[in-house]
């Protein structure tokens, strides 16, 4: 292992669960906060803090972190979990949106999926944020109660849609010992 | 998302394994002359 300042140098990206938000011509955008597409190839996360603005409105700013996104003492980067999300109550969904229940992918327009990390990675004992991230295989269920255009999200991005989502995490599911976090309970 | 208490910072390079080498395509492969085979002189 070589030690760069602290920071670990690996060989190799880290996967990931997180959601996706399917826009029009099969685009892949955030999900919750934003409406950014995504690159099939190579996205850079950049930092936008919500800071008060004028009058009552909030702004997004950019935030220029020394060695930029994700930084340690911030919220930003791309994120994704170890594990699949469970969903949450219904009083804690409103804090936590990223809650569902994986087997609802595909309703309402949004797609579970595995991203791939790599570049500057801060890894948590419950998921990670990255510098660098792109999508590597989709999970949509077979009967939706919204349509998902699959055809054009495979044209886009050249990943796997898979409708058995224990194909998914069979195939794709994140490496703990890549990691270097415990094993799964 | 919430990621826990963050545990490792690392610096993760692609893996180099994974990039494509260049292919010689059979128009830039080196022509090569037939040799005649020694039973067949």
């Amino acid at each position: 292992m070589i030690r760069d300042f602290g920071r670990e140098l690996v060989v190799g990206g880290f996967r990931g669960y997180r959601w996706w938000r399917v826009g029009r011509g099969g685009w892949l955008e955030s999900p919750f906060y934003g409406k950014s597409r995504w690159n099939p190839i190579r996205n850079l996360a950049e930092c936008f803090v919500l800071r008060p603005g004028r009058l009552w409105f909030y702004a997004h700013l950019r935030e220029e972190h020394e060695g930029g996104a994700p930084a340690p003492s911030c919220d930003c980067g791309f994120y994704a979990l170890h594990e699949l999300p469970t969903q949450a109550p219904d009083y804690r969904r409103r804090h936590t949106p990223w809650e569902l229940d994986p087997l609802e992918s595909g309703d309402a327009g949004l797609v579970l999926g595995v991203a791939e990390a790599w570049g500057r990675v801060l890894i948590g004992t419950e998921g990670w944020r990255a510098q660098f991230c792109k999508p590597v295989a989709l999970f949509v269920r077979a009967r939706t109660m919204s349509k998902i255009d699959a055809p054009a999200i495979e044209s886009r991005y050249s990943i796997p849609i898979l409708s058995d989502l224990q194909a998914l995490v069979g195939e794709w599911a994140p490496d703990r010992a890549a990691l270097g976090i415990a094993a799964a309970v | 998302m919430r990621i826990g208490e963050i545990v490792r910072e690392v610096e993760a390079v692609p893996d180099p394994r994974i990039i494509e080498a260049p292919v010689e395509s059979p128009e830039t492969a080196p022509a090569t002359k037939p040799v005649d085979s020694p039973a067949g002189r």
